[in-house]
């Protein structure tokens, strides 16, 4: 049980890191959102240890780390994982493209929630933009799913 | 794995957890202090992150540095010895000036001009924004650096520190669209607010036509925001438009810190808290300036010898 948490949480920080790497600007905005992939594949595959509060605290940390207004990825972090928990014994089965396409369509609301709270709604620019995201976490997720999923083997012996 | 137990998610959780999220946004908006404190905290790990995941970038470039000819570093030595002789010999004046100003303004009852404390610090990181105009440095609040903190480069203003934690600090730079200041145009006098536009143009807008200015004028601190200390350059007027709005015109202009090569930065803190005549002795053990009569100066605090008031104006 130990080992579990512990992966949890050293996967979650190495998210963390990833998401904080510096990259050019061109490239930044393609970066999948590895935090949110990450906190996806613990609410789908250790329901029990990574609920909703962890969910919560991550992406209050996310908040914290981009100077963001305080609380906004907490919440959607907390929806996502809602929604995630909630739908579990159907995604935890579907075959990898239909997960990350769902995966995909959930951060696509997710950022457009974003886009809106930060008021770009109408720039068809960074609509554009937060598309491609939505994209390269489509592309991301089976990383993500096969990388974690042999962390979670390991973690389970 | 557990797929068959359902772990269905508690809707009193989430309510709740939705209740605290949405009182956070709000308490961060209006800027309530233990909020601040929980950010300030949680952003201790998160800047402790940034600075180690940038630490390939710093190792990268001392490995860089095995490679550089000797001759060049010796030229490059000189050059550095005689810059640091022709600042000393202007901070000599400098120094005479400053306690001639003072002298006058004790005569005419005015305050005395306080030189705010100067500290050197390195740029660590910068945490991913869309506009890139965040950044991270070395030094934190243990440095005494605290939010709203000016931060200047060899050249003019940079930005302003925008949270301070345990690890370091982070600064958003002027060409935000966050980031407004206060400042004098050319040698006119008169004084206007720079915004930020998220682009490498700062925009001043609702200039009065019979303003006097033209490209290439300085734009200057003016002090009035209180948050940066007057006199120091800013940007350079690049453009000026027609305002929509009769009998005004837009400034655009340039910063003139180099903000695409941000290495060493300096970090204007506030004088500390000290009685007056401590400050002035500690001001002269700083520069390292005996020849200098104490009672004037102020204190340039100068933790680290680096500290070079940047260039008046």
């Amino acid at each position: 049980m130990a080992i579990s948490w512990l992966s949890i949480a050293l996967s979650s920080l190495a998210a963390l890191a990833l998401t904080l790497l510096p990259l050019p600007a061109e490239i930044q905005v393609h970066n999948p959102q590895w935090l949110l992939l990450v906190v996806i594949f613990w609410s789908l595959h250790r329901p029990a240890q990574a609920g909703l509060f962890y969910a919560w605290i991550a992406g209050l940390l996310l908040d914290v780390a981009t100077n963001g207004l305080l609380g906004l990825n907490a919440l959607m972090f907390a929806l996502t994982a809602f929604l995630t928990l909630s739908l579990r014994q159907r995604i935890a089965v579907a075959p990898l493209l239909s997960q990350a396409l769902l995966v995909a369509g959930f951060s696509l609301v997710y950022l457009m929630v974003i886009l809106w709270v930060e008021g770009g709604f109408n720039d068809l620019v960074s609509i554009a933009t937060y598309l491609s995201r939505a994209l390269s976490n489509l592309a991301a997720w089976p990383v993500v799913h096969f990388l974690l999923g042999r962390l979670a083997r390991l973690s389970e012996r | 794995m557990a797929l068959f137990n359902s772990h269905r998610p508690g809707l009193n959780l989430l309510l709740v957890l939705i209740v605290i999220s949405i009182a956070l946004m709000s308490l961060d908006r209006i800027g309530t202090r233990w909020v601040s404190q929980l950010d300030q905290s949680m952003g201790s790990v998160t800047d402790g992150i940034i600075q180690t995941i940038h630490q390939p970038v710093a190792l990268t470039r001392s490995i860089g540095r095995w490679f550089v000819e000797r001759s060049e570093l010796h030229t490059e030595i000189d050059q550095l010895r005689e810059e640091r002789i022709l600042l000393r010999g202007q901070m000599q004046q400098f120094v005479t000036l400053k306690r001639e100003v003072d002298e006058l303004r004790e005569l005419l009852e005015g305050e005395a001009s306080t030189v705010p404390g100067i500290l050197l610090a390195r740029r660590t990181g910068h945490p991913p924004t869309l506009d890139h105009n965040l950044f991270t440095i070395s030094r934190g609040f243990n440095d005494d650096v605290r939010p709203g903190d000016p931060v200047i480069d060899a050249h003019g203003v940079v930005g302003q520190v925008l949270r301070s934690t345990a690890t370091g600090a982070t600064v958003i730079k002027l060409t935000s669209r966050d980031h407004i200041l206060s400042v004098i145009l050319g040698n006119t006098g008169h004084t206007t607010l720079l915004r930020g536009t998220g682009t490498d143009a700062l925009v001043a807008e609702r200039v009065p036509v019979r303003t006097r200015i033209q490209a290439g004028d300085l734009l200057t601190t003016s002090g009035i925001d209180a948050a940066f200390p007057r006199g120091h350059p800013v940007a350079r007027v690049t453009a000026i438009e027609t305002s929509e709005a009769q009998g005004f015109i837009r400034v655009i202009a340039k910063p003139v810190a180099d903000l695409d090569r941000l290495d060493y930065l300096l970090v204007v803190t506030e004088a500390p808290d000290a009685p007056l005549d401590n400050k002035s002795q500690d001001s002269v053990e700083a520069l390292e300036w005996p020849s200098v009569p104490a009672g004037t100066s102020k204190p340039i605090s100068a933790t680290k010898t680096e500290a070079e008031t940047a260039s008046g104006d």
